[in-house]
């Protein structure tokens, strides 16, 4: 390896890049965006749970058992009132009993109690809210559940403390950091291609391994310093700094492949921009599933970017340990390997 | 004898069922500039892509300088500059750094910039982004290029191809100072005036297969025809043209009674040129 060669290679590319204006402009404009979206996101969880409640009897005892339950409660003076807080989102969720609850049970009726829910209200809300009617009906009752409940909480006990939404999409900014300057590789190279500067280099000693160690280089160094460098900004190392710093560079060594084999594909900017945009998409998925759990389902676990976004998030949320994300590490590494063989492959087929 | 700077032989290259180049062989020696002349599709631009190690070749052997161009690649390629038919340079960076960055990959650390700057002419010009160049500009920084490494070799691939007259003259100039240098010259052109007045020898190439090599003068003695044009006044005082093939048995003869019977306004003599002997050899014309 002639690093003699590589080395103005890489820097001409640097200088290419940043003289290139739109690429500049992203950059900075990407630090920037995400480092503000971060800061401006609320610190903490608002983990109180607005209820409301329509009941025309024993309004006062309802009330005492849900203050011991820890839910405070609006009272609503109709059922419509209730339906109006709902839909203006004043509260999450409303119950409203019905005036002849007694009369229905004593009669050995079932009484028919109606929960008010928006339609964009996750699952669990519901069941939680079935399961509060049933509670409440109980209370009024007087009729105790003949069970004793037992919490027991694994792992670190959030509770208080859960993670703000802003920290939970730490993988996220992560993630377009690191494919964001995919693009600008991307388009390097397929300039190179395509305006055949290749050739020129490919008859001075420069050999085709010594041009894609350049490019490899190139791209991991923008990406890795931009990740590291958003990182740094918004306070993701705080917790493990070396863990995420290595899975930023194994993210980088991947986002470079892809960088590869869309520079490959691509004959220009917007053909880069054509191919890149669903990896990118796809790219962020699991980091989605991390900031809203629920949203997606375990097969996001074939997406690569999911081993960088859960190592971030264990390493920056939970303070994991190497024994903790090792694995994924290691799957990092063999994807990132794989994709880079692939990539060199093809691209030596390119430039040939 | 010297060893020539190129010594080709067999030298064959096929896409799929189309062969390029087929088994050709030449030798070019030190100081000589060699025009390769062919129409397009000819074969021209895949034999200077063995020679210069950007294709492989599939059967036959090229030596420059002495070394085997698929074995000593990189040690050919730093005595070696190339000036490409289309214009590859990076457009975003003006020409002292398109010329330093390639300097740098030669390692040529006293390169001479103003002087190789000013012998292409663009002084004043040097820090402008190459983006903002004309196609003439393009082409005279691609042969600068070509010349960071003060080469033993020189391959240029129609270099000038689609230029004005003043860039295409500058070019020309060029290429005569690096031939007073020292340096061996292969030129691939269709142009046949640039290749018969820059050349010492030329070859045809066409369809992949050398068909004539030797000095212009040499081929137009061996192929050519030479002539006489007249134009005489003919009748109702119109302007007739008479050519007369010289070198025959019939020729004194002929041009006698031309003098004797016409009134001849204008007299002059003509060469063929190559792309007649072309067309000769090959049925096809230089130019489409």
């Amino acid at each position: 390896m002639n690093w003699s060669t590589i080395y103005p290679l890489v820097a001409k590319d640097l200088k290419l890049f940043f003289r290139d204006r739109f690429f500049a402009f992203i950059t900075v404009l990407g630090l920037v965006t995400y480092a503000a979206f971060y800061l401006v996101m609320p610190r903490t969880v608002d983990e109180t749970i607005g209820l409301g409640l329509y009941s025309p009897v024993l309004p006062e005892q309802i009330a005492e058992a849900m203050e011991e339950e820890g839910e405070p409660l609006i009272f609503a003076e109709s059922e419509s009132v209730l339906r109006q807080l709902v839909l203006d989102r004043e509260i999450s969720a409303g119950i409203a009993l019905p005036e002849d609850l007694f009369e229905q049970l004593i009669g050995g009726n079932r009484p028919i109690v109606t929960i008010y829910l928006m339609s964009d209200a996750p699952e669990d809300l519901q069941e939680v809210m079935d399961v509060l009617a049933e509670m409440m009906v109980l209370a009024i009752t007087d009729t105790p559940l003949n069970i004793e409940v037992n919490e027991e909480v694994l792992g670190p006990d959030m509770v208080g403390q859960q993670i703000p939404l802003r920290d939970r999409m730490l993988p996220l900014f992560a993630i377009f950091a690191l494919m964001m300057e995919t693009f600008g590789l991307a388009a390097l190279l397929s300039q190179e291609i395509h305006t055949r500067t290749i050739n020129a280099l490919l008859v001075t000693p420069m050999r085709v391994r010594e041009v894609i160690t350049a490019k490899g280089i190139t791209g991991l160094a923008l990406s890795f310093s931009q990740a590291a460098l958003l990182m740094l900004i918004i306070g993701g190392f705080q917790q493990r700094p070396l863990i995420i710093l290595v899975t930023l560079l194994l993210g980088a060594l991947l986002v470079t492949a892809i960088g590869f084999l869309m520079g490959a594909a691509g004959k220009d900017l917007l053909s880069v921009m054509g191919i890149g945009i669903p990896v990118f998409i796809l790219f962020s998925m699991p980091t989605i599933g991390i900031a809203f759990p629920g949203v997606l389902t375990r097969w996001a676990r074939i997406i690569p970017s999911y081993f960088i976004a859960d190592t971030i998030h264990q390493a920056a949320n939970f303070g994991a340990g190497w024994a903790q994300v090792w694995q994924n590490l290691v799957i990092l590494l063999v994807i990132g390997l794989i994709l880079s063989w692939a990539s060199v492959f093809v691209l030596k087929r390119k430039f040939q | 004898m010297t060893q020539p700077a190129i010594h080709v032989q067999d030298l064959t290259y096929r896409y799929g069922s189309l062969t390029a180049v087929d088994k050709i062989s030449f030798d070019v020696g030190e100081g000589e500039i060699l025009g390769f002349l062919g129409p397009n599709g000819a074969g021209k631009t895949t034999t200077l892509s063995m020679l210069t190690g950007q294709l492989r070749p599939q059967e036959g052997q090229a030596i420059l300088l002495g070394m085997d161009i698929t074995q000593k690649t990189a040690q050919i390629q730093s005595q070696i500059g190339v000036c490409f038919e289309t214009a590859n340079l990076y457009e975003g960076m003006n020409a002292v750094e398109n010329l330093r960055f390639f300097a740098r990959l030669f390692g040529v650390r006293n390169l001479d910039m103003d002087s190789l700057i000013r012998r292409v002419g663009l002084e004043g010009r040097e820090r402008d982004r190459v983006e903002g160049y004309s196609k003439g500009m393009k082409q005279r920084l691609m042969i600068a290029r070509a010349l960071v490494n003060q080469p033993c070799i020189l391959f240029l691939d129609e270099p000038t191809e689609g230029l004005d007259p003043v860039s295409a003259e500058a070019i020309r100039n060029l290429i005569i100072e690096e031939q007073q240098r020292g340096a061996t010259i292969f030129l691939t052109t269709h142009d046949m005036l640039e290749a018969d007045r820059l050349s010492d020898r030329v070859a045809f190439i066409s369809q992949g297969r050398i068909v004539a090599l030797d000095t212009p003068h040499n081929l137009k003695q061996q192929y050519g025809k030479r002539l006489v044009k007249a134009q005489v006044t003919g009748e109702e005082g119109r302007l007739e043209a008479r050519e007369i093939t010289l070198d025959t048995p019939h020729t004194a003869e002929a041009l006698q009674k031309l003098f004797s019977q016409e009134q001849v306004v204008t007299i002059h003599s003509e060469e063929a040129s190559l792309e007649d002997i072309f067309i000769q050899l090959t049925g096809q014309r230089l130019t489409q």
